[in-house]
């Protein structure tokens, strides 16, 4: 049998075996409730601040200037050096996307990867630790075995994205007082394959964990660290630029896909063809990477 | 001729400061049931893995059915085995994972979903194909384990230790399955109970320390070829008489009751003329026979040799 055969089979399997088990619906659960609990308290936010300044226009001309313009200002301001990298243009892209979303998007990049940890934590360690990876080795390869399951969790997370999405719109169509269904869903279309290509990196940072690591506690533990390193490498990095430090260390983000994480929000340019191009290469490097060390290791 | 089932030459495997595998030197003939004994930490299951696929040696040359072992694309699902303490996955049924591991075989699903069905009969477990691997007991867990090496038409199985931890009935059944198994493919089983690879088995390697201590058909490494056992439980023993059959060398034991044990060249006379001739001797004599036996048994071997 091809290996692409063997690959269809092996990732048919894991998904029956991934829908059926308690940890996989808990943790899809657990982040639907996490989602609406979350858009509920900024669309809850977001409807008391249109309540107040609906209240400061109707006190005049210079509550409206009072309440409006500090707060865009401030706003702008803030995109434009935190995400936008000081790029003015981007900062006015961004400002146009109502608050909910990019609140939205930035908690999806900034939680899947730990979801996705504990998720696929164990797709190989697991199997390993129990012995039960022997059965499938002595019929298909150890990339078959790994590719197999490795697309199993990519499947899964592209449902659960969109059942998280449809648990987002569901809230902000609840909540929101200007919502839009045509635009929103077309927003969350627009920022999926950025969130796409986010995970894939973690999807294979979690991979290569299980992969290496034996014990499934380990890798885990891995999977959630992790993504705080490489999290934290690229802000430390970030601050550095921002202080003027020697340049070497700002160049040290880049040792994380995060350094590029502020492209995803990026309209449709290069940019974000070439952040998401950092994200989906450095899930290859890793699962490639693992799956060399896999290939060497002893199933004792 | 065909190829030998299995060769290894000079397999070593080290962990740390344990030498697992010392130099193996062990042949299984295309078609025979093989077995592989030695003390604990001879290397039995380490040999077992390195087979399968699952351990790299450091050094030394292994080949499956004529195939160097790195030819793994070609050897994929003709060697099939049952790894120790491997246990199926857990999450799903056990019908549903012996139809995944016949999928990957490359069945179709129905055609996969019959086989399974079908070791599952095979090894009575028909009535527990719904139940998860955690449900079951060590014995069925065990033989659910064989079941699976026997999906698809693999031309050597490794079983390690099947009868481990099986009660005497499941065990005695998983053994006349494995009697079952002769001739169509090379059965390797490991086991510490020599009465049971005695019996089952036609060919045998003692390994201790990593490498083979002994080797060959049962019949030569227990003589049963070339040695019987009388005992004898009353009368005195022609012991001249004895020593004048055809082919017999030598003859030991005592004049009265005892075992009497008959060497002889098969060359000259096979064991069955032998022993005839030595019953036939002893009754005319008048002793009382109690019990005769070809060789020595494998645990007397196994004893000088380790």
């Amino acid at each position: 049998m091809k290996l692409l055969a063997q690959v269809r089979r092996v990732t048919a399997y894991e998904l029956r075996a991934l829908f059926g088990s308690a940890r996989a619906v808990t943790v899809l659960v657990l982040f639907l409730l996490v989602a609406v609990a979350s858009s509920g308290t900024v669309a809850s936010c977001q409807e008391k601040l249109a309540g107040e300044q609906s209240k400061l226009q109707l006190q005049g001309p210079s509550g409206r200037s009072a309440g409006q313009m500090p707060s865009g200002f401030v706003y702008r301001f803030i995109l434009g050096q935190t995400v936008a990298k000081g790029d003015p243009d981007f900062a006015d892209f961004l400002a146009e996307i109502p608050v909910f979303f990019l609140l939205y998007v930035w908690g999806c990049l900034f939680l899947y990867p730990y979801l996705l940890a504990l998720l696929g934590y164990d797709q190989i360690s697991g199997e390993v630790a129990s012995g039960s990876a022997k059965f499938p080795l002595l019929r298909v390869s150890r990339p078959a075995l790994a590719l197999g399951k490795v697309s199993a969790q990519i499947l899964l997370f592209m449902l659960i994205t969109l059942l998280n999405a449809g648990a987002t719109l569901a809230m902000a169509a609840g909540k929101l007082p200007e919502f839009q269904l045509d635009e929103s869903v077309l927003l969350l279309l627009r920022f999926w394959p950025p969130i796409l290509a986010s995970g894939l990196c973690y999807i294979g940072l979690v991979a290569f964990w299980s992969m290496v690591i034996g014990s499934p506690g380990g890798s885990l533990g891995m999977s959630i660290v992790t993504p705080l390193i490489l999290w934290g490498v690229s802000k430390i990095a970030f601050l550095w630029d921002l202080g003027g430090g020697y340049r070497v260390f700002g160049a040290l983000g880049y040792l994380s896909p995060e350094a590029l994480g502020w492209g995803l929000f990026r309209p449709f340019d290069g940019q974000l063809l070439l952040s998401m191009g950092v994200f989906i290469g450095f899930g290859a490097l890793f699962f490639l990477l693992g799956l060399r060390l896999f290939q060497r290791k002893d199933l004792a | 001729m065909s190829a030998p089932a299995i060769v290894t030459r000079g397999l070593r495997k080290v962990y740390g400061n344990v030498r697992a595998l010392d130099g193996l030197d062990v042949e299984v003939p295309a078609g025979s049931i093989f077995g592989l004994v030695g003390p604990n930490g001879a290397g039995k299951t380490t040999t077992f893995s390195v087979v399968m696929g699952f351990v790299r040696p450091d050094s030394g040359e292994v080949e499956l059915l004529g195939r160097p072992i790195s030819d793994r694309a070609a050897l994929r699902g003709r060697v099939l085995g049952l790894p120790q303490d491997a246990q199926l996955d857990g999450r799903v049924s056990v019908l549903r994972s012996l139809t995944f591991l016949a999928r990957l075989t490359g069945m179709d699903r129905d055609a996969a979903a019959a086989e399974a069905r079908s070791v599952l009969e095979r090894m009575g477990l028909l009535d527990r194909a719904e139940a998860r691997p955690g449900e079951l007991s060590h014995g069925m867990a065990k033989k659910v384990g064989v079941a699976q090496a026997l999906i698809g038409d693999a031309e050597v199985l490794l079983l390690d230790e099947p009868t481990a931890g099986l009660d005497p009935r499941a065990a005695a059944e998983l053994r006349e399955l494995i009697r079952d198994l002769r001739g169509n493919r090379a059965v390797v089983i490991s086991s510490h109970n020599l009465a049971e690879i005695q019996e089952i088995c036609d060919h045998v390697a003692i390994i201790d320390r990593g490498r083979s201590v002994d080797a060959g058909s049962i019949d030569e490494m227990t003589r049963a070829d070339a040695e019987v056992e009388i005992d004898v439980k009353e009368g005195a023993v022609p012991a001249s008489q004895l020593a004048e059959i055809a082919g017999v060398s030598e003859v030991t034991g005592g004049e009265g009751p005892g075992t009497v044990k008959i060497r002889f060249d098969p060359g000259i006379a096979p064991a069955d003329e032998v022993i005839s001739a030595a019953l036939s001797a002893l009754l005319a004599a008048g002793c009382k026979v109690g019990e005769v036996r070809k060789g020595r048994g494998l645990e007397a071997r196994y004893l000088e040799t380790t």
